[in-house]
């Protein structure tokens, strides 16, 4: 089993992972797909940060890079950069 | 806002609470797409029991998670390539490499999005911990998607009703507590139909589909791009999906949509396949040639279960009975006559005549994906005559099924009168405003609540990280005495390298998926990979890839057929240790290079 704090750390991991990623899409979304509303709305920036999360793994894993620290400032970068 | 905080929806883009609160779900007083929503009432009738029946498929799948959260994922799928490609990305940082296994079906030519997501939660947790959960996220997701399928024809109670049924079908029971990943494309299938359907909302008129604006037609090709990238059999309903959206478009604007949805599709699925181009110069390395064309390929034979599509049984009277009848009883229930009747008709109906172009469209990527069914040569595998894989191949056919569910009521013979019945079986009727609609709560209320709802959840996954790394693989029981033993054994192993013979291999990772595991076989010019045929090929190669262990063992046991493989006997050496002997099972250390020479003649 993991240690409390290797938990915790796998945690902040994943919610900076999707929480990046959410408000790229979310923005992309708002950017793009503007018609859209209510759960659709929601369905469709789902879609967008999953696309996040996929193309910076196919881009970093393209080159043997998809391991934690480079992926997760991937999606760090990605997100945010959407967000401007 | 008026001050007070708007929650989730801020960050969500719509209210949580939709579904309940009836807004745009089914109760609209006109029919009319144009119609605007006006108050919300209070649930009706029709979204209780439809909440009510999907609240019994979640509680189903979470069962079904729940077991496997004791055990490890056990599907036999699960343990022959989607655990070891996610483990495998995991391990090496690579996804473009060609991932070997078993040589069945070319197995490591499959498109591997889902792959990827469990490789992402095994980057956070240097574990599979969320991997026998990522099905429930999926299933949800469907949830969400066929709910917004109905939504824009006011009927969503009865199409999300509908379509957790389907998605409980046993066909798809084996989803629950896996990776498999037919749940994972239909999830993007269905969200590529939603957000295809959604513009009837905003148009004022029904002939809606012809001019689908340009963002939600990129989000439908990367949706349907992202089906197609999870799994083969998406391929098919996902391309009927981009060019039927480009077809229906306004003249002068087809080869922009059908160019913006290709695009997008090849964006969320093309990786796969342009991989396989490069390795093999074929995206499809299964398909050999085309009408005179000879396509590079792996020349090898396809290795597993015969290969025979349900197509070629039509007409074999004796096959149906013996093998259809009873698969299709066992893979969909005993109602199956009925819910293929109910899926068929959805998809028919909403073909007619009087469809928009945008229903048309989807419902002929329903049907699509029925026949990527029946022509699939994994759909009715086995023997000549004896279709063994029919009822597993019933998964191919649940996309069909689901969506055709999901699109019943929205048919235009039925949607008026649904829509009608769930106005009158309101249990209010009248107009709430919006402020008795949601009961609202202060910012620091909620702020509290989101906090607390984010404690409780991080410290019942510790709870059940602890539970589930315990457990996994500690005392397997879903194959051979041999295998589960060996699987028992590796959870206790770290940072070996392990050779396997044995097609299941992803238990032999360890708990900590340190292992790197390796089914050992010799590659072949365009991808091709095939098992050592000799006891010199066997022991180079061992030696070559400076192994600790080798797990030889056959996949299952067979009554006159040796209980060990040959490999055991190859491995048997000065420089070999049995560790594990269980029948079909031997696990070797090795302690020294094994020398070629020293095999039998």
């Amino acid at each position: 089993m993991l240690s409390v704090g290797r938990y915790l750390l796998g945690v902040v991991e994943i919610g900076l992972l999707v929480g990046f990623a959410w408000l790229g899409a979310v923005a992309l979304r708002r950017r793009f797909v503007s018609e859209l509303e209510g759960a659709t709305a929601l369905l469709a920036a789902a879609v967008l940060a999953l696309f996040i999360l996929l193309l910076t793994a196919e881009l970093l894993g393209s080159f043997g890079l998809f391991d934690p620290a480079p992926y997760l400032a991937g999606v760090v970068v990605v997100g945010a950069g959407l967000c401007r | 806002m008026g001050g007070r905080w708007a929650g989730p929806s801020v960050l969500l883009g719509f209210s949580p609470a939709e579904p309940l609160a009836g807004r745009g779900g089914g109760w609209g007083e006109k029919e009319d797409a144009a119609a605007p929503e006006g108050p919300a009432h209070r649930p009706s009738t029709a979204a209780l029991v439809g909440l009510a029946i999907t609240a019994v498929a979640m509680v189903h799948f979470a069962t079904g998670m729940k077991t496997q959260l004791s055990t490890g994922m056990t599907g036999f799928d699960s343990t022959w390539y989607h655990g070891p490609f996610a483990a495998g990305f995991f391990q090496s940082g690579d996804l473009w490499a060609l991932h070997f296994i078993a040589p069945q079906f070319l197995a490591w030519f499959y498109p591997a999005n889902s792959e990827v997501f469990h490789g992402v939660g095994m980057l956070a947790f240097g574990r599979d911990l969320l991997s026998p959960m990522l099905n429930f996220g999926w299933f949800m997701g469907c949830l969400v998607a066929v709910w917004c399928i109905g939504r824009p024809y006011r009927v969503a109670p009865f199409s999300l009703a509908l379509g957790a049924i389907a998605l409980s079908l046993p066909a798809l029971s084996d989803q629950a507590g896996e990776a498999r990943n037919d749940i994972v494309g239909i999830f993007f299938l269905l969200v590529a139909v939603a957000i295809a359907v959604a513009q009837r909302e905003r148009s004022s008129t029904r002939q809606v589909g012809a001019a689908l604006a340009l963002g939600p037609l990129a989000v439908v090709g990367l949706s349907t791009g992202m089906a197609a990238g999870t799994k083969l059999n998406f391929l098919l309903p996902a391309a009927v999906l981009v060019v039927g959206l480009a077809v229906i478009a306004p003249k002068g604007e087809r080869w922009r949509s059908f160019g913006i949805a290709s695009l997008a599709a090849l964006a969320g699925g093309g990786y796969w396949y342009l991989r396989n181009l490069v390795h093999t110069g074929n995206p499809l390395p299964w398909v050999k040639d085309i009408g005179p064309i000879s396509l590079p390929a792996p020349e090898q034979a396809l290795g597993g279960r015969e290969g025979h599509s349900v197509l070629g049984y039509l007409g074999d009277g004796s096959v149906w009975s013996d093998w259809l009848f009873p698969g299709l009883h066992d893979g969909l229930s005993a109602l199956w006559p009925l819910l293929l009747a109910v899926a068929l008709a959805g998809l028919l109906l909403s073909l007619g005549r009087r469809s928009e172009p945008v229903l048309r469209v989807v419902a002929t990527a329903g049907l699509a994906a029925a026949l990527a069914w029946l022509i699939a040569p994994t759909s009715a595998s086995g023997p000549e005559g004896i279709p063994r894989g029919f009822e597993s191949g019933l998964r191919y056919l649940a996309p069909a099924l689901v969506l055709g569910f999901a699109l019943l009521p929205a048919a235009p013979s039925l949607r008026r009168r649904l829509a009608r019945l769930s106005m009158r079986s309101s249990f209010v009727g009248h107009s709430a405003t919006n402020d008795e609609r949601i009961p609202r709560l202060g910012r620091w209320q909620a702020a509290g609540v989101l906090a607390a709802l984010g404690v409780l959840a991080i410290a019942a996954g510790n709870h059940v990280q602890r539970h589930y790394l315990a457990q996994r693989y500690s005392d397997p029981s879903f194959t051979t005495p041999g295998l589960n033993a060996a699987f028992k054994w590796a959870q206790e192993i770290s940072d070996a390298r392990i050779a396997t013979t044995s097609t299941r291999q992803y238990p032999l990772f360890g708990r900590d998926l340190s292992n790197q595991v390796d089914y050992l076989g010799i590659e072949q010019p365009h991808g091709g990979f095939t098992a050592p045929t000799t006891c010199r090929q066997w022991r180079r190669l061992l030696n070559a890839g400076n192994y600790d262990y080798a797990v030889t063992s056959r996949d299952r046991i067979e009554p006159g057929k040796p209980t060990y493989p040959a490999t055991a006997r190859w491995t048997k050496a000065p420089g070999a240790t049995v560790v594990l002997r269980e029948p079909p099972t031997i696990v070797y250390k090795l302690r020294t290079p094994l020398d070629p020479s020293g095999c039998r003649r």
